[in-house]
């Protein structure tokens, strides 16, 4: 059906006319050229002209439906707006602003391989670009592969950023260390924390969310910094209040504490953390014989936290199996037995060694049961801080 | 007596030396045209980069106009696009461009052939608008083929304004065709192994650098024009363990059994429309714009026009399995009946379609299967393409190349080669006549078969020649003594050794007339009446014997090695009965 014989074939077929081209090209090859190459410019110009228009159309075209799927994208409809930026993509193929928005939209609808594909594309293409390198961490991370996660994040820390890079910069390093912090990498997102908390900017939001950080990692000490850095920018910010009393209790600190706390609940009297924490800063002074540098008083305080971790011990051996108990708290109540039929004020008073040694007894059994029998409560509870406090545990 | 100075037959075909003003300038003249036009391929590959950029933007704009802007067509869009489009086609190729109708492969070939490279300008002209208004409003066919023939009938254009010769008009339409591809598949390699392989049919010195050169200068102004992209967003090429070939081998074998489908229904179903009223054709077009139409509305209008895009999405897995192994079907239907109603437009984009779309069903279903393999789709849907390419198309070399240059990854190369292989001797050995030469023979055609030239069985000198029984003679020696060696001989034709290399020839009748005369004593090289006639080798063929052997009682054939060392002789009678016998085998296969 395709091919049928036109009669144009048989009236135009080319007779062999060697000896006339032959004459012919003598006369004219340099004009033939000169002609072709005018006939080539001019028609390069009208399909420039056309390419033009072509151009012009596609580009109205693409600009209107990238116009509707950022819409879309904004209004949370990912279906809607990858649709709209595919078809943006027909009118502008390979348009960079249009493939990255769309494998942003593919991201949120959890095609992560068709955005992969887009974002690998545009990758190689720019490799320097803040954006995809950040897509292609977040895509990286959510698979859990730790090691190119961190590459594209890095990439993305010190890649080219459109706008207000700094801010750009900040954003995905405080990413960078949350994604670190939930793979239980600290050392790596502690590095990372500290480079950001030099050139943090004076932002009272931002510098608790650093705080924040620093406490997950942990690093109580820089978390306070931080949040110390926040309240003189906001005095009576009752959460950054609660948050530096939370960090200086877990330094230790429980003067600190006890007066941030009590600052935090002066201002929000509902805050039953704050209050629960503030309540164990009082206590704690009140169980640690430390604080008491000699006397009757002290000697009291260590037979009473003597006879409390006893009893935990003992509640702790009765409670668990009998093999856990035998490799790791008998030992313990063996010492203990021990030590009580020796122990008792006037011996306090002949061998202050004692006291260290008594203590130390009432911090092991604190940590031993703590691993058993799980987290105390009471005043076992605050005798396991006292005990992190002292033994930097 | 005037001999050409031959020795050895492959220089045989160098002109005679003759020193006459006109053979000088009939020297100059092949040399200035043979400059002149690869001069004029470069022009023609500007031209047809030109007018395929032109045609993917008369595609679009069709496609825009035809189907909307959106991604996702309405029904009645789906539906009337092709329809109403098919009306209009159906009449313009009945009344305007007859010869417009299906690929234009066939017809730039039967250009070469038959109308020594004349093919209308209307034709060109008729295809770009008919296969663009096909096209861009959904039928299932691609802008590869009609881009062939516009550059081809450009060229032919070209070449019959500027008076070329005929033999240079035989070669500018494939010239022309290298180019037109070249400019739509932005993949010039392909191109020219395309055209070679199934327009030429040869490698030809002659015509390969002008082919080249026509490629390569379009596809640098379609990229000035249209961008250097890929066709496909490539996805990175793996092959782990040299155990995945089964796998590439199982696609392989899909391939050549669903090329097989393909080949068989436009096979089957061409004649039948072809034998149909002729008013049918009027809407036979329209007929297939409403099926395809149809299809689409039913959940698949990925099969409608080139596909391209639903080809890079199928890389990048997009589709479940089960849709790519729906879509393989509907496509081969809708090409089918797109391509059989006379639609113009190419095959070359369904083939890669269908292809691409059962490489990623494969590979769907081997990760069903076998779910611990790490099996990448892409890779899958790209071998896929040239699976059909190798099985439907029948062109081996171009498909290696193709997913080669289109990839860009060399690491492809191994699955390619395998998976072709299997869906090409499948092909062939289901369907012995390839897809092209099946529609020309259908159109009452008699156009050369590349791949049954290609393997031809070729006679050689070796099959032909004997062992010299007679004498060598010496040709230092005198006539008196040679006579002597001779005495009791019975061979008429005796060959002449001439120190150090060249060959001779005497019959025993003219030895014994010089001996008559007196010149015993003379020695036998001063005496013969030739100075020297041409030797051959084993392993030429026996084409090039014919040339010299109705001048030359008897050749020598010689070893390549030595070329002193005669390895047997030829005669016109040992040719005659060389192809007397093969005719008899072939006559035999025949029956």
């Amino acid at each position: 059906m395709s091919e049928e014989r036109d009669p144009e074939l048989a009236t135009e077929l080319p007779a062999n006319g060697s000896d006339r081209t032959l004459n012919w090209y003598s006369a004219r090859e340099p004009l033939v050229i000169i002609v072709l190459s005018a006939v080539t410019i001019a028609f390069f110009f009208a399909v420039g002209g056309l390419s033009h228009l072509y151009r012009r159309e596609l580009e109205t075209r693409a600009a209107l439906w990238s116009n509707r799927g950022e819409k879309e994208l904004q209004s949370g409809r990912f279906s809607d707006a990858a649709s709209a930026f595919q078809t943006a993509l027909t009118y502008s193929r390979g348009n960079y602003t249009y493939e990255l928005s769309l494998a942003q939209s593919l991201v949120a609808l959890n095609r992560t391989e068709e955005a992969l594909a887009y974002l690998v594309s545009l990758w190689q293409r720019q490799p320097e670009n803040g954006s995809v390198n950040l897509e292609l961490a977040r895509i990286f991370a959510d698979k859990g592969d730790i090691s190119h996660a961190l590459r594209y994040y890095h990439n993305a820390i010190y890649a080219v950023w459109s706008s207000n890079p700094e801010a750009q910069q900040l954003a995905v390093r405080l990413e960078l260390v949350k994604f670190l912090l939930d793979h239980k990498t600290n050392n790596l997102a502690e590095s990372e924390l500290i480079a950001v908390g030099r050139n943090v900017p004076e932002n009272t939001a931002l510098q608790t969310q650093i705080g924040d950080l620093f406490m997950r990692v942990p690093d109580y000490d820089r978390a306070l910094a931080m949040y110390q850095r926040a309240l003189k920018l906001a005095h009576h910010n009752t959460d950054v209040l609660a948050r530096a009393g939370k960090a200086a209790f877990e330094l230790g600190q429980y003067h600190v504490a006890e007066r941030y706390l009590t600052s935090a609940l002066s201002l929000k009297p509902d805050d039953d953390q704050s209050a629960e924490l503030l309540k164990m800063c009082r206590s704690i002074p009140a169980l640690d014989p430390y604080n008491l540098y000699t006397g009757i008083k002290r000697d009291r305080l260590v037979l009473s936290d003597f006879d409390t971790a006893g009893q935990r011990l003992n509640a702790c051996i009765n409670s668990s199996s009998k093999g856990t108990s035998a490799s790791t708290l008998q030992p313990l109540y063996v010492q203990w037995m021990d030590m009580k039929t020796r122990l008792n004020e006037r011996t306090l008073r002949k061998d202050p060694g004692l006291t260290d040694s008594a203590m130390n007894l009432v911090f092991n059994i604190e940590r031993e049961t703590d691993k058993t029998c799980g987290v105390p409560t009471g005043n076992d509870f605050l005798l396991l801080l006292i005990a992190r406090n002292h033994e930097g545990s | 007596m005037a001999e050409p100075q031959l020795e050895n037959a492959e220089l045989g075909n160098a002109l005679p030396v003759n020193h006459s003003s006109t053979s000088r300038s009939l020297l100059r003249f092949v040399f200035r045209e043979e400059r002149f036009f690869l001069v004029l391929s470069v022009f023609i590959g500007i031209f047809s980069g030109l007018s395929v950029v032109c045609f993917r933007f008369a595609i679009d704009l069709s496609r825009m106009y035809f189907l909307g802007s959106e991604t996702a067509a309405s029904h009645m869009r789906l539906l009337l696009a092709p329809t109403l489009a098919g009306l209009a086609i159906g009449a313009l190729v009945l009344h305007v461009f007859p010869l417009a109708r299906g690929s234009g492969v066939n017809q730039t070939k039967a250009a070469l052939y038959i109308y020594n490279g004349y093919i209308p300008f209307r034709t060109a002209i008729g295809k770009f608008i008919t296969a663009a208004l096909s096209i861009g409003s959904g039928h299932s066919l691609g802008p590869e083929d009609p881009s062939l023939q516009i550059g081809a009938g450009l060229a032919s254009a070209l070449g019959r304004k500027l008076h070329l010769s005929r033999d240079r008009m035989r070669l500018i339409a494939p010239v022309g065709a290298a180019a037109g591809l070249a400019a739509a598949f932005n993949a010039p390699i392909s191109a020219v192994l395309f055209v070679i392989e199934e327009v030429i049919g040869r490698w030809s010195a002659a015509i390969l650098g002008s082919v080249v050169l026509s490629a390569v200068s379009s596809v640098v102004v379609m990229r000035w024009f249209l961008g250097s992209e890929p066709l496909f967003r490539i996805p990175p090429v793996e092959l782990v363990r040299p155990g995945e070939l089964i796998a590439y081998a199982v696609l392989g074998i899909a391939g050549g059994f669903a090329s097989i489908i393909f080949s068989g229904g436009i096979g089957t179903m061409r004649p039948i429309l072809k034998r149909m009223p002729r008013w049918t054709q009027y809407f036979q077009p329209a007929v297939a714009g409403l099926i395809i139409g149809f299809i689409a509305i039913m959940g698949a209008p990925q099969v409608m026009g080139a596909g391209y895009d639903f080809i890079d999405q199928a890389i990048h897995n997009q589709f479940t399995w089960s849709f790519l192994g729906i879509l393989v079907g509907l496509k081969i239907l809708a090409t089918i009946v797109s391509f059989v109603s006379g639609t113009p437009g190419g095959m070359f984009a369904p083939t890669l379609f269908i292809g691409a779309m059962l490489g990623a069903f494969v590979a769907g279903l081997e990760h069903l299967v076998f779910p611990h393999l790490a099996i990448s789709t892409g890779t899958y849907a790209m071998v896929g393409m040239g699976v059909l390419f190798a099985g439907f198309l029948r062109a081996p070399m171009t498909s290696v190349f193709m997913v080669l240059e289109v990839s860009g990854n060399y690491t492809i190369i191994l699955p390619v080669i395998v998976a072709n292989t299997f869906a090409y001797v499948i092909s062939r050995a289901l369907q012995p006549t390839p897809i092209f030469d099946l529609l020309t023979r259908q159109d009452g055609l008699d156009l050369p078969s590349m791949e049954e030239q290609r393997e031809q069985s070729i006679l050689r000198v070796e099959d032909a020649m004997r062992p010299v029984s007679g004498p060598v003679l010496d040709a230092e020696q005198t006539l008196e003594r040679t006579i002597e060696k001779l005495n009791g001989v019975q061979s008429e034709n005796l060959l002449v050794r001439k120190r150090p290399t060249g060959w001779n020839t005497i019959t025993m009748e003219e030895l014994k007339k010089m001996l008559s005369e007196g010149k015993g004593d003379s020695r036998l090289k001063s005496v013969l009446p030739i100075r020297q006639i041409p030797y051959l080798h084993p392993d030429h063929p026996l084409d090039i014997a014919m040339r010299y052997i109705y001048r030359y009682p008897i050749l020598p054939v010689v070893s390549r090695a030595d070329v002193s060392k005669l390895e047997g002789a030829i005669s016109k009678e040992d040719v005659l009965k060389s192809y007397h016998e093969l005719g008899d085998s072939l006559d035999e296969t025949e029956d």
